[in-house]
């Protein structure tokens, strides 16, 4: 009797533990469609024939395919072009970013001396400026200098937004290194550029790819800047010219324009699927720092 | 003293300015600068589709222009409405996102999950406003077309205020709730998993577990992600200049998209700079207050 009751009770569990499992499954799955879907219509609508977009009773799943989006956009517009603007001003961007940061984070944790603070605070507050206010001071320099409408100047500006976080992120990634390192380092005779290029760099070399792809996507995701400093095709970029194409109100160019959008989420797409780890990294170290 | 002292070569003393000078260097010119001239042109009367002789000292009458603008003050409102309504939904979801991400029913598809989760996040705003612009389009439009087929009347996305509203706040929702799921898991891996067990060995139901000792104990997160975040959606910027640029009217134009406007649209840089000064004003205030309102009776660590 005593057994059975416990038997039941026990089925009774494992049931509502099976109701459980189900239902947080749904609901994850849920939330997967609602983050998935939007990539997947963009890619699927870039891929279809023009007929088998503009119709009422949608193709959830794509059953003609055809290159004619993507081969439009790189023959109507200048395509080729901002592909390689976006491409050349993020990976210069980045390099520049990395090298610069990689620097005056080991500086900044290295040495104690006086306004070492204040360098550091003065980071974080350059970091909390929205990009807006720089829009029109830059414009006008700009102008002056005859930088508008090129990729230096974008690079320029660009590191201006990516330098911040870039060095508060190594700050955080030599702060780990113990000073012991250091020490026995200076007894062996190292100079602080010894120190630098043989200790400190070869142990934050795997975090360096964080700094990297947040510098990368920074740069080539873009927009506001990109928009207020170039205006002829030989430098702009691809969120520029994305939005370019949608201003349009008659006849939306709907395969073109999710043919350019797939193009631009690429390199977020290959990344967050290759690169997992050092993205979350990134974000949790930056976010837990500031 | 001074015989015990190693000898450090001139090229060793530099050694600070070497690698904290070219970061400096470049933020005072690319930052610091801009931001100097900025604030000078606020107080200016200066019109770049006008000839320079134009230009002439104009006290604070930019600001007074700015903060008597009624778009202006209208679009605080909207902003920050905007802000709250999206800032909210996004820490709930991303909160949910994360425990269900924790736990042991999702363990063995958790790394292909959560490569998924943040996506939306690595994609460029102007994209994913582009995207979504696809699928809101009246008669094309997947969202469109699936509420037909399932028998409902097709919504004005765009051209209507409270649809327009809906969909920019579900846009922002989309881009920023992976951030918040990030941070949350990383936030929900520090707690003490002992106190966990103990608590569900006395019979403490999951929901009561989640409040009473979760919830408490990553609060300092919670702060911190709402400032975040919050300070982002004020900004928002690149998704309402895609999706509706601000209309139907000017019912969805954020603070952002006004100063984009006065500033490049009517070439007024001068309320332009003004209204960017503002603008990093409340931002700054609104973040600050969340900050100290959320994080107030936390002991610090």
């Amino acid at each position: 009797m005593n057994a059975m009751i416990r038997q039941r009770r026990f089925s009774m569990l494992k049931f509502r533990r099976g109701v459980r499992w189900t239902l947080v499954l749904l609901a994850m799955l849920a939330a997967l469609f609602f983050f998935l879907f939007p990539i997947y219509w963009a890619l699927t609508l870039s891929v279809k024939p023009k007929s088998d977009v503009l119709v009422t009773l949608p193709y959830y799943f794509p059953v003609r395919f055809t290159a004619d989006n993507y081969v439009s956009i790189f023959e109507k517009s200048n395509f080729g072009q901002f592909l390689w603007n976006s491409a050349y001003i993020a990976v210069i961007t980045t390099m520049l970013c990395v090298l610069v940061s990689a620097m005056a984070g080991f500086g900044l944790t290295r040495f104690r001396f006086r306004g070492g603070k204040a360098i550091s605070s003065a980071i974080y507050i350059v970091r909390m400026i929205p990009g807006l206010v720089y829009t029109v001071p830059l414009f006008i320099l700009f102008r002056k200098l005859n930088l508008l409408d090129s990729h230096e100047g974008l690079i320029l500006a660009y590191c201006t937004f990516s330098l911040p976080m870039s060095i508060w992120l190594f700050i955080s990634f030599y702060e780990e290194i113990p000073k012991e390192l250091y020490e026995s380092g200076v007894l062996d005779g190292c100079s602080e550029y010894q120190l630098f290029y043989s200790i400190a760099l070869p142990l934050v070399l795997p975090s360096v790819s964080v700094v990297a792809i947040l510098c990368f996507l920074g740069a080539w995701n873009e927009f506001g800047l990109a928009m207020c400093l170039t205006f002829k095709d030989s430098a702009k970029t691809l969120p520029v010219a994305i939005n370019s194409l949608i201003q349009r109100e008659q006849d939306v160019p709907y395969g073109s324009i999710a043919a350019g959008g797939t193009l631009i989420m690429l390199p977020a797409i290959i990344l967050s699927m290759t690169t997992q780890k050092y993205i979350v990294k990134g974000f949790t170290a930056g976010a837990v720092k500031g | 003293m001074v015989g015990l002292q190693r000898r450090r070569s001139l090229s060793e003393r530099a050694a600070p300015f070497v690698f904290i000078g070219p970061a400096l260097l470049l933020i005072i010119i690319l930052s610091v600068t801009p931001i100097g001239y900025s604030l000078y042109i606020s107080f200016l009367k200066y019109n770049i589709s006008k000839p320079a002789r134009t230009i002439r000292f104009y006290g604070l009458e930019n600001y007074i222009k700015v903060l008597t603008d009624p778009m202006f003050l209208n679009s605080i409102l909207w902003t920050l409405k905007f802000a709250v309504i999206s800032v909210a939904i996004e820490i709930t979801f991303g909160m949910a996102i994360a425990v269900g991400l924790n736990s042991e029913i999702t363990r063995s598809y958790n790394t292909p999950m959560k490569t998924a989760f943040i996506m939306p996040m690595m994609i460029a705003a102007i994209v994913s406003a582009t995207v979504w612009k696809l699928m809101f389009y009246p008669v094309y439009g997947v969202v469109n077309c699936t509420l037909n087929l399932w028998g409902y009347p097709a919504v004005n996305w765009l051209g209507e205020t409270l649809p327009a509203r809906i969909g920019l706040i579900l846009v922002e929702i989309w881009g920023s709730t992976p951030f918040c799921i990030l941070v949350f898991q990383a936030a929900l891996k520090t707690i003490n998993t002992e106190i966990l067990e103990a608590a569900r060995v006395d019979g403490a139901s999951a929901g009561r577990c989640f409040f009473s000792i979760t919830l408490p104990s990553i609060r300092n997160f919670v702060a911190l992600i709402v400032t975040v975040r919050i300070s982002d959606a004020l900004r928002s910027f690149d998704a309402v200049f895609q999706l509706t640029n601000g209309g139907p009217g000017t019912s969805t134009e954020t603070i952002a998209t006004v100063i984009y406007k006065m500033a490049f649209r009517y070439s007024d840089v001068g309320a332009g700079s003004a209204g960017a000064f503002i603008f990093f004003v409340i931002v700054s205030s609104v973040a600050l207050v969340a900050f100290r309102f959320l994080r107030k009776d936390e002991v610090m660590e």
